[in-house]
């Protein structure tokens, strides 16, 4: 198996082009199809580079969601948008709201996957939003508590990683950032992921990031993944003195730069990052990636910070495959 | 006479087109489109829009909406020697963020940062307007502190700083310095502290000093909290309803601002209910000692529905007023 394989997170920033098209859809000057066809060249774009990179594992780069959650609300009975709400600073979002049960009409994400994967040899990432990030990023008309929308979300995200799973995604990413917002929720949101990924056949994986990390951990260790995609790089790498703690037991996908920083991290900046983390880790245990989705940055910035990150997992993968094996652990 | 209030935030962009679109406004003067000059204005005439949506709502006590604040804390750690915003984390449970402040040596004042937004508000509108401070156990609770190492030493020289701030604050005019302190509710055992660094702030002040709690529950330290030396207390009852009877059965000896709306969702709480709540505190305290408000800053919300909100307390508020005033007729 390579050793320190590289991906990333899930979202690329979006082309100039698809800025301005999603503004005319928006304002009814441009069909759904039109844009359509423009979401397909940006994901063709996103996926050659990262073939040039030279990444592991891929993603569609989301080309078609404005955002993580409002991209199933948009989608999903029960549901509505309500409108911008801040999130920090400049940035808005618009929340979504649920108005009524929740239900699945069609598939979400699939065409997207099928057609990203359709480009490439190489495994594209199956990407979902969690139960519990749906709910904490939603206002709630309609059930009469967190837990009963929690569950609610659970039972249509897993239909969509069948889904998934049936039209051949190998890794399918059940993304949770908001998972270390109420520590005293985490046995709700495991719940909730065993209800997605209790025998699927692909390997699952879930982010999640500003994260408190130490108000849930090791707790979060029970998640039902098989990897843990943690940024450490905004933190400093303070992740990893937790690991030292208490040891991690799961595959990681170690965020090395930061996603929300104009500055690109040097070779050298990443292979120090990736060295204290196998201080901690087996090499085999852990993947290579950025912080969190890239879709605040430019498109320059974005490929700048790839390139680093795979330059950087080279370099480090060259180093282990010099050093004779350690003796087998006690 | 029952009053109104709001907790302090307000949406400061729209999905509605607004005379001044600050959202654009700022994407403009980070590509260097426009001048500081004219950011400058477009802050200013959204300060007054704000001020203007409060009164023709029927807000009685009005704030400037903080609009330049990207959160509670950075506004004040700009204007500290030996402060720096850090790196964006998760603001206490919401989808929201906040830079949290790093502290590198000793803090001092360096002069007023909310007060000419303070003068501009107050300048747009004949009613009063109150000013919004972070509390000095919530900045030092949400800080890195790298140059004390010692919370209470930390909360104390943040509380000197923001004396100043009060002092200039009650030069320009404020009727009312309400202190923010979401944190304290989780902070039981240091409450004694809190009470100390709060006289510390109102230190010699004329004008009414106030302490906003929100967020976190406050039952556990209620029975200090009433007796610190402030004249206006804010409680959540929205979203912690059992604060009410928490409040009446021990009210503090001042002005108390019930947090009877949710600015955290969108569901619009019906008239009769708000009314219902605002008269059993109005029997119990006595009108004039008793606010209306939402339970936190607006800003959680989308601009159309904030100010359906704001509308509604309003008509709560003139509903019990109107009552009141018939019995006193009788």
């Amino acid at each position: 198996m390579k050793l320190l394989q590289t991906t990333s997170v899930g979202s690329f920033p979006k082309p100039d082009y698809l800025v301005s098209a999603r503004n005319l859809y928006a304002k009814s000057q441009l069909s759904r199809e039109e844009l359509g066809e423009l979401e397909k060249k940006a994901t063709r774009e996103v996926i050659a580079l990262q073939e040039r990179l030279g990444l592991d594992i891929l993603v569609d780069g989301e080309m078609e969601r404005g955002d993580m959650t409002a991209f199933f609300a948009e989608q999903l009975e029960g549901m509505g948008i309500s409108g911008l709400v801040r999130s920090y600073g400049n940035r808005y979002y618009r929340k979504p709201i649920v108005v009524g049960p929740i239900r699945r009409v069609k598939p979400m994400t699939v065409p997207m996957y099928q057609f990203a994967q359709s480009l490439t040899e190489k495994p594209v990432k199956g990407m979902l939003t969690g139960p519990y990030t749906m709910t904490d990023w939603s206002f709630n008309e309609h059930y009469p508590s967190r837990r009963d929308t929690i569950l609610a979300f659970a039972q249509v995200i897993r239909e969509e990683a069948e889904d998934l799973q049936r039209a051949g995604a190998r890794y399918i990413q059940i993304d949770e950032p908001a998972l270390s917002t109420r520590p005293d929720e985490l046995p709700v949101a495991i719940e909730a992921m065993h209800i997605v990924t209790d025998g699927l056949k692909a390997k699952t994986i879930s982010h999640m990031c500003y994260g408190d990390f130490d108000t849930i951990y090791p707790g979060l260790l029970e998640l039902p993944v098989q990897q843990l995609d943690l940024e450490a790089a905004n933190n400093d790498f303070a992740l990893i003195e937790l690991i030292r703690k208490h040891p991690f037991t799961k595959e990681i996908a170690l965020g090395v730069v930061d996603s929300h920083d104009h500055r690109i991290e040097t070779k050298d900046e990443v292979v120090a990052g990736i060295h204290r983390a196998l201080e901690v880790l087996r090499p085999e245990q852990v993947w290579i990636d950025p912080d969190c989705g890239l879709k605040t940055r430019s498109w320059q910035e974005a490929e700048r910070k790839l390139a680093v990150i795979v330059e950087a997992a080279n370099q480090v993968r060259e180093e282990l495959s010099k050093k004779p094996k350690p003796a087998k652990a006690r | 006479m029952l009053r109104s209030t709001l907790a302090g935030s307000y949406p400061r962009v729209s999905d509605a087109p607004l005379p001044v679109n600050l959202r654009q406004m700022l994407h403009k003067h980070d590509r260097r489109e426009i001048s500081d000059a004219e950011l400058e204005h477009a802050y200013e005439a959204t300060i007054t829009r704000i001020v203007n949506e409060q009164e023709s709502a029927g807000i009685d006590l009005l704030t400037d909406g903080q609009i330049r604040w990207d959160d509670l804390l950075t506004p004040i750690t700009r204007q500290l020697d030996g402060a720096k915003p850090g790196g964006l984390l998760r603001y206490f449970d919401n989808n929201v963020y906040y830079r949290h402040p790093v502290i590198q040596g000793p803090i001092r004042w360096r002069g007023p940062a909310t007060v000419d937004d303070y003068r501009t508000a107050a300048g747009a509108t004949r009613r009063p307007v109150k000013a919004v401070l972070p509390g000095p156990i919530t900045y030092a609770v949400l800080a890195e502190d790298r140059a004390y190492k010692n919370f209470e030493m930390l909360a104390r020289a943040v509380s000197e700083a923001l004396h100043q701030e009060a002092l200039a604050l009650q030069e320009a005019g404020a009727p009312l310095i309400q202190i923010d302190e979401p944190a304290l509710g989780g902070q039981p055992a240091r409450l004694a502290l809190a009470r100390a660094c709060m006289e510390t702030i109102a230190r010699g002040l004329k004008t009414k000093v106030g302490i906003a709690t929100y967020f976190k529950p406050v039952q556990e330290i209620w029975t200090g909290l009433r007796a610190f030396p402030v004249q206006v207390w804010q409680v959540d009852v929205a979203d912690r309803p059992a604060q009410l009877d928490m409040v009446l059965n021990a009210p503090p000896d001042g002005e108390v601002v019930f947090g009877c709306m949710d600015a955290r969702n969108t569901r619009l709480e019906e008239r009769d209910t708000l009314a219902r709540t605002l008269e059993r505190a109005t029997d119990r305290l006595g009108a004039d000692r008793v606010w209306a408000s939402p339970n936190a800053g607006l800003e959680f919300l989308p601009h159309a529905t904030a100010q359906k909100k704001m509308a509604r307390l309003a008509e709560a508020v003139g509903a019990v007023n109107g009552r009141t005033a018939g019995t006193a007729a009788r």
